[in-house]
């Protein structure tokens, strides 16, 4: 019968080689963490914010794997056993983790599209934020109302990605309705106005004024003003309030849903006569 | 935050472009164009604000300051006329053709922005102020265009005594159409960062500027002359450009900007 005695492993020889792993890991590690933060800082000034994280995470991650690697043959670990053995796992592991193998791959695929970046506005799904940051199993974003939210890679490579940022400009667009007795060139001529006057709104491409459509109370026209991208949120506050200001200011109705009844000619409305004061309605039927 | 300078601007003064030796709990303004400035000395600080409501009196306390605290009681402040800090696209009031071989040479006028210094033992730009806030264009497709500012111009052929304002810079222009098709001139870029500023009877002149048109085909040549026009020939320069030309820069960026 085979006798093993774990002394036998832990000798002399062993703990001086395990002081000296430990020596050059509390030596390396503060090194590589000084170095990813030196890679992240300059490639982040000169390329920006999401090649920085990445760079320093390749650099951080790969410098660990040979940290390790080091310090397993230091204390007498024979690699070749070790990843055979990872192998057979990894089979095993694999199975049982494919979701974590799918984020995986859908972050290299994101990587590699580069669809947005760290710092970009998105829209996934009902949600909108900024891009903090891409890591290997999923993106993590703060939302305007400041809620952090995590979303697998799997989810968003599945999914329909708006990056509201990616271009420096941004079209607002508007659906403005007004009563069909108003003179719809005026109400045009009024609306190229407010976007000519508000110093947010791009002069080019030329803000737009179309017909949109006869609604059911309202005659609609498309308001298109192109803004830059960090003054899109002001100019859609300052437009629309613009819009109400200077209608009440010219007299232009904006309608809301009503229906008039037409006894059959085509001007004159359904006569309504009023036979008795509500009030005095009101006192007979009211219960004692 | 005041920015550190450690390159000295222009020292140059004129009515308008001057340093100020801030006096103890000196308050005071500055009037260029339309925009008024408002300055006060308190302590070791400076506090500045800014006015464009033309009204003669109004309530200083409601304006929005803004306020440096230094190292020392004695402060300067320094005035310098700066060029817009982005491109300028300027449409002519009425586009024009220029027929092939003809050269001309126009006129406009560009609302300068304000740099203000404060200077102890050291410089520091506080704050950067247009004189006109101008509405913003985009010059170039939708993927690879340019924001730049927005300006209507008469593209005056003459200097005329009504175009000068102190708080503008008057930009020369000279085009040569040396292609073998007409050029239609509808808008124009203009690289403002890039120009310097000269100043005569407290008048501002750019650099002037040549454009070489040689056909839809080939690029556009933009020299940047640096030196003022020759009515002004004798104006005194007065500030640096933004980003100043660099010879082996200047090539790649007139195969990159389309002139017209």
């Amino acid at each position: 019968m085979l006798e093993i005695n774990i002394w036998d492993y832990l000798n002399e020889a062993f703990w001086k080689n395990l002081i000296k792993g430990l020596l050059f890991l509390v030596i390396s590690i503060p090194i590589i963490l000084y170095f990813r933060k030196i890679i992240r800082n300059s490639v982040t000034k000169k390329y920006g914010v999401h090649y920085g994280l990445l760079s320093s995470k390749v650099f951080y991650y790969s410098m660990m794997g040979i940290v390790l690697m080091a310090f397993l043959t230091e204390i007498g670990f024979s690699l070749g056993p070790l990843l055979g053995a990872a192998g057979i796992v990894g089979v095993a592991l694999g199975f049982a983790s494919q979701t974590s193998v799918s984020n995986i791959i859908s972050g290299l695929f994101l990587i590699a599209e580069k669809p947005f970046e760290v710092g970009d506005v998105i829209t996934v799904g009902d949600l909108t934020g900024a891009v903090l940051s891409i890591d290997t199993l999923s993106i993590k974003i703060r939302t305007f109302d400041n809620r952090f939210v995590r979303i697998p890679n799997e989810m968003i490579i599945k999914q329909v990605v708006i990056n509201i940022t990616r271009f420096p400009i941004r079209r607002l667009d508007i659906v403005v309705g007004f009563a069909y007795k108003e003179n719809i060139d005026r109400v045009k001529a009024i609306l190229l106005d407010i976007a000519e006057k508000n110093t947010r709104a791009l002069q080019e491409p030329e803000p737009m004024v179309n017909f949109n459509a006869f609604a059911s109370s309202a005659v609609e026209v498309n308001f298109r003003v192109w803004a830059p991208k960090e003054d899109f949120i002001k100019l859609r506050d300052e437009i629309h309030t613009a819009i109400k200001v200077r209608f009440d200011e010219e007299g232009i109705e904006i309608p809301f849903p009503h229906v008039s009844i037409y006894s059959g000619e085509v001007t004159k409305p359904f006569p309504v006569k009023m036979l008795k004061e509500e009030s005095e309605v009101d006192k007979k039927e009211l219960p004692d | 935050m005041s920015k550190h300078v450690s390159k000295p601007v222009v020292d140059f003064e004129s009515d308008i472009w001057q340093s100020l030796e801030l006096k103890s709990e000196e308050s005071g303004k500055l009037v260029v164009g339309p925009v008024q400035i408002y300055y006060r000395h308190m302590l070791n600080e400076v506090w500045i604000a800014t006015d464009r409501s033309q009204l003669e009196k109004i309530d200083t306390d409601k304006l929005e300051w803004s306020r440096w605290a230094f190292r020392s009681n004695e402060i300067k402040l320094k005035i310098v006329p700066m060029m817009p800090d982005r491109q300028i696209t300027v449409r002519p009031d009425t586009p024009f053709r220029l027929t092939k071989g003809t050269s001309i040479r126009i006129y406009t006028r560009v609302p300068t922005w304000i740099a203000v210094y404060a200077i102890d033992d050291s410089l520091h730009k506080l704050v950067e102020i247009p004189t006109v806030i101008l509405s913003k264009t985009w010059f170039g497709d939708f993927i690879n265009g340019t924001l730049s500012y927005w300006l209507s111009t008469r593209a005056r052929r003459s200097i005329v005594s009504e175009m000068f304002q102190p708080h503008t810079v008057i930009c020369t222009l000279n085009i040569r159409n040396e292609s073998d098709e007409d050029l239609s001139i509808e808008k124009i870029n203009l690289l403002a960062e890039r120009l310097s500023i000269y100043i005569k009877d407290d008048q501002l002149w750019s650099d002037e500027m040549d454009v070489l048109y040689k056909g839809g085909d080939q690029h556009s040549e933009l020299t940047v002359k640096n030196t003022p026009p020759e009515y002004a020939s004798d104006a005194v320069f007065i500030s640096e450009p933004r980003n100043p030309v660099k010879k082996s820069f200047a090539e790649r960026i007139l195969r990159e900007i389309n002139i017209f």
